[in-house]
């Protein structure tokens, strides 16, 4: 280019210092250019916002303004359908109403508060072909009455509160439960099918009842399991696009939250029961940092060895989180440290365990991305929650295969749907009758129960990749073998503590040493208060004491 | 084991080792106090020594009329004591306030001596060297000018001090006077009383130990020209007269029944700067004496040594570190995994520090209540955490001294005047220190 111009300029006669300015003015002209293209730029992205809602299967709409018990609810819905692979957009009534036009279907939960725009929407939408499926009373009455359709309903509101609820989740038996409403809506014409009954004091009604393009569930606690459960598997129904039954999902049996340091012979003596019955299962372990060489540890990572080959799995559940804001690099550097401790001993776990609102927060959806298989956890960990501002369940994206809780409703635990892969989750510090109570409801429960090792796995960490994938499994690409082989277990274990670490570790066995010593110097404190408080009185306020009072006045 | 691990069983092994030990103190203190008390704290003589009171005062114009009338008016005989009063290099009316009570008591032997700035003006030491040196007493009583003490306080000291051959120094007890001036003041009265219950008697009790706490306290005199005089380095000039009576061969006694009423700092600043003073000042004394430890012929000093020690270094460091550890923890910054170290841990600490506190305060009169339980509890998140801050601010003007080889100054205490309400005070303190 210089020379071209310096060529240029020989042509033109022009002397070099020109050639430099007119270098320069081309420069400034260049940079001019490329400033003021990049604001250019600037308002057309301003022009183009991108939309709030983005666009995904379902849209769930609820009200204006709505309540913290209502955002709750539709952080179970969003869940709920997380769990069955759509990918969910959700958003108030005003916003949804922009954005209504780019979907096809439409879950509008309790929705009171909204503009005129979303019943022309609405309306719009079925023209079109869309699908709603109305949960709760006002919006549908509102929407039924200005399509002032054929279709007649009762809403039953005064003193009639409280129903009750039956309904079939499979065809053997039904489960029952009373629901709380502020008021019951049931069409009495113009919808094909109903399921479910609904009794409020001499009304019946349906539990959910559709047509072509319009579903309505009458009630919309998802506080109430019973009512979460029928949701569920409703939803599942009406989204599923063939006249079939919907694809069975599986239920594991899960061992919850075991320590190494918890009872070894009572793990062995469920593991070894269910290893008897030919029952898969799966056991959530919780991670280790240090000390992984501890003769505890090696005891329980035998136990876990004898169960992986066995039909057990191990799944690995998430450090406990103590901060204020989950911070993913921090939990992913733990989480290596924990996989490494388990997978040196020859436990290889396959998925991940975390509370269910990780898959919420951005950094938990971060901690996540690096497991194929997630197990979700009805645990309280502050430093997640749902956000309205997300607007979808970013998590979607990364294609997990999604294990939720069972919506327990009895006190087996089991899981009454098979629209999702549910976990039935046993503690195991409760007793062992207990434990294998549960375990025989699974294996009676209309659910099927599903080895994990059915299912190909992966997750990565800092440092390992491990791969199951057509039964083979391995670990940063060199194959492994999960079958057991019985170890020897030291019996002179060298822990190679000096003073302080034995000090440490016995620090509350000390503890307990010094709540006697403060229980005794505290019971001696209190007599010295009293004989003080005793000799006081007596110097400063019987006779024979007051000359010295006088004196002292 | 983490750094955070070893920090924190730092913090548990020292912060519960002084706790028993002032437990321990607490115990010696507890019944030592409810004997003498059980006394009137006389064992009178034949014959009354001459004793001579010294009062170093710099500016005390506010206080010093106060003072000087409390020490006419000792049950102590008349013509056996004379009171020195070293006016320090000052500005104020003090040495016309000290004229006009000369005049106002022709027959009483009280002198004051005023000194500009080229002979004084350097601190309290250096005050009492001047005293000492026209003083007649064979034995040499000090008070500061802002106390009161009462009547008996001087006759019971000295009656005491007479009454064993192998006592250096008998001190009596101080109280202040304007407790109820501020927080600050309700905070520094019981921390007086709980240090002169707990460290004082419980020392005396079991060690025979205790320290010269600066006012209030008869000497001999041969002891004062034994040593030649006052130290004018030190800033605590007590604690450095304790160590060298000790070496000497004397004891000291704690005589809690000549008590003396004083005022103390009611504004943060003013109890700031006092407190990093006699920080120094100790810092200075404990780096002077630290050589006496492993010296087997130093005597019980070696343990009083040793206790400072406790006191400035192990207290302070396991104080930084728990503090450090739990805002960290707090912040989610740093966690222990140490088993064991629990809130229970923290919470039995309180307690035992609350009650320890509390039967210090219950041998006093009016100072058990639940208000103080309170008080205490309000200290030890607030006044305690102060006094690490004014510790490591004396160890860094110690450090900058030393580099730069300053000179020792005397900071004084602004006196407030208490005949006003708390806060008229505190605006005329603060009206007098501008105009300054």
């Amino acid at each position: 280019m210089i020379r071209m111009l310096c060529g240029l300029s020989k042509k033109l006669k022009m002397n070099y210092s020109m050639t430099y300015k007119i270098l320069c003015f081309i420069s400034l002209l260049l940079t001019a250019c490329v400033l003021l293209g990049d604001t250019v730029y600037a308002d057309e992205a301003i022009e183009r916002k991108a939309p709030l809602i983005p666009l995904g299967d379902v849209l769930v709409v609820y009200s204006d303004g709505a309540s913290d018990a209502e955002v709750s609810a539709v952080s179970d819905i969003v869940e709920i359908l997380t769990y069955q692979s759509f990918q969910v957009s959700y958003g108030t009534a005003t916003q949804a109403a922009k954005a209504l036009d780019d979907f096809d279907y439409v879950i509008c939960y309790e929705v009171d508060k909204y503009p005129e725009q979303l019943l022309q929407k609405l309306a719009t939408g079925q023209r079109r072909g869309l699908k709603i499926f109305f949960i709760g009373s006002e919006l549908i009455q509102d929407y039924m009455d200005q399509q002032t359709a054929t279709s007649s309903y009762s809403y039953i509101t005064e003193n009639k509160k409280v129903g009750r609820v039956t309904y079939a989740f499979d065809s053997a038996s039904s489960q029952e439960g009373l629901v709380k409403e502020d008021g019951f809506l049931f069409f009495t014409r113009g919808m094909l099918q109903e399921s479910g009954v609904v009794e409020v004091g001499e009304h019946t009604g349906y539990v959910i009842a559709n047509n072509e393009q319009i579903a309505h569930m009458t009630i919309g606690d998802m506080s109430n399991n019973l009512v979460k459960a029928i949701f569920a598997k409703e939803v599942s129904k009406w989204k599923w696009p063939f006249d079939s039954e919907e694809h069975v999902y599986a239920q594991y049996i899960v061992l919850n939250e075991v320590y190494p340091f918890q009872n070894p012979e009572k793990l062995l003596e469920i593991v070894d029961l269910l290893v008897k019955e030919q029952e898969p299962f799966v056991i959530s372990v919780m991670p280790v940092y240090v000390n992984a060489d501890y003769p505890a540890m090696q005891r329980f990572c035998e136990i876990l060895r004898y169960a992986q080959a066995n039909g057990g799995a191990v799944i690995l559940h998430a450090p406990l989180n103590q901060k204020p804001e989950l911070d993913s690099e921090l939990i992913n550097e733990y989480m290596t440290i924990a996989l490494k401790n388990y997978m040196e001993q020859k436990v290889y776990p396959i998925g991940i365990q975390v509370p269910v609102d990780w898959m919420f927060d951005t950094e938990g959806i971060e901690v996540l991305s690096r497991f194929s298989t997630v197990f979700t956890v009805e645990e309280e960990d502050t430093a997640s929650s749902f956000s309205e501002d997300l607007h979808t369940n970013e998590v979607y994206e990364d294609g997990h295969q999604w294990v939720g809780p069972a919506i327990s409703l009895d006190n087996t635990g089991v899981s009454y749907t098979k629209v999702y892969s549910t976990a039935v989750y046993i503690d195991f510090t409760e007793e062992a009758d207990v434990i294998v109570d549960k375990i025989h409801a699974c294996q009676d429960s209309f659910v099927p129960l599903k080895s994990l090792w059915d299912v190909d796995h992966t997750f990565w960490s800092d440092e390992d990749l491990l791969l199951y994938k057509n039964g083979i499994l391995t670990v940063n690409s060199i194959r492994v073998e999960k079958a057991y082989e019985p170890s020897e277990q030291e019996e002179d274990y060298e822990y190679n503590r000096n003073t302080l670490k034995r000090f440490s570790r016995n620090l509350a066995e000390e503890n307990r040493k010094l709540v006697v010593v403060v229980v005794v110097v505290s019971v001696l404190f209190v007599f010295f208060l009293y004989s003080a408080r005793h000799n006081n009185k007596k110097r400063f306020f019987y006779s024979e004491d007051k000359p010295e009072q006088k004196e002292e006045k | 084991m983490s750094l955070t691990d070893y920090l924190s069983l730092y913090a548990i092994v020292a912060i519960w080792g002084l706790m028993f030990l002032n437990i321990f103190l607490s115990i010696g203190g507890f019944i030592y106090m409810m004997k003498v008390n059980k006394t009137d704290g006389r064992i009178p003589l034949k014959e009354y020594p001459m004793v001579s009171i010294m009062v170093p005062a710099h500016n005390e114009g506010i206080v010093i009329r106060r003072t000087v009338e409390a020490l006419l008016n000792f049950d102590y005989p008349k013509d056996r004591y004379e009171i020195i009063v070293i006016n320090d290099n000052s500005t104020d009316n003090s040495a016309e306030i000290l004229q006009e009570i000369q005049e106002e008591n022709p027959d009483r032997k009280l002198i004051a001596i005023s000194t500009d700035n080229i002979v004084g003006g350097k601190g309290k030491s250096n005050a009492l060297n001047i005293a000492l040196s026209v003083a007649q007493g064979t034995l040499i009583a000090i008070y500061d000018a802002d106390n009161t003490p009462a009547p008996n306080a001087l006759i019971i000291l000295v009656e005491n001090l007479m009454a064993d051959e192998k006592l250096g120094a008998v001190i009596g007890k101080f109280r202040t006077r304007n407790r109820n001036a501020s927080i600050l003041t309700r905070f520094v009265n019981i921390e007086t009383l709980a240090y002169q219950c707990m460290n004082q008697a419980g020392r005396f009790f079991f060690f025979k130990l205790c320290t010269i706490p600066g006012t209030n306290f008869v000497i001999r005199r041969s002891i004062i020209d034994g040593m030649g005089g006052w130290d004018t380095k030190a800033l605590s000039e007590d604690t450095e007269i304790s160590f060298r009576i000790y070496r000497m061969g004397y004891y000291i006694k704690f005589m809690p029944l000549a008590v003396t009423w004083e005022q103390e700092p009611q504004m943060l600043k003013q109890w700031f700067k006092q407190r990093t003073r006699w920080a120094k000042g100790n810092l200075y004394v404990l780096i002077k004496n630290f050589k006496y430890v492993f010296d087997r012929n130093a005597g019980p000093m070696r343990m009083d040594v040793f206790y400072y020690m406790l006191v400035y270094v192990l207290m302070l460091t396991s104080l930084i570190c728990s503090d450090v550890i739990f805002v960290l923890g707090v912040l989610g910054l740093c966690h222990s995994t140490l088993g064991g170290f629990s809130t229970l841990l923290w919470g039995m600490a309180i307690l035992l520090f609350v009650l320890n506190v509390m039967i210090t305060l219950a041998v006093e009169k009016n100072e058990f209540s639940l208000q103080s339980a309170l008080l205490v509890l309000l200290m030890l998140f607030t006044y305690s955490k102060m006094w690490v801050a004014v510790v490591l601010n004396a160890c860094y003007l110690s450090l900058q001294d030393r580099i730069y080889h300053k000179e020792v100054v005397w900071d004084k205490t602004e006196r407030v005047d208490e005949s006003l309400s708390p806060k008229k005070a505190n605006k005329e303190f603060k009206e007098r220190k501008r105009e300054r």
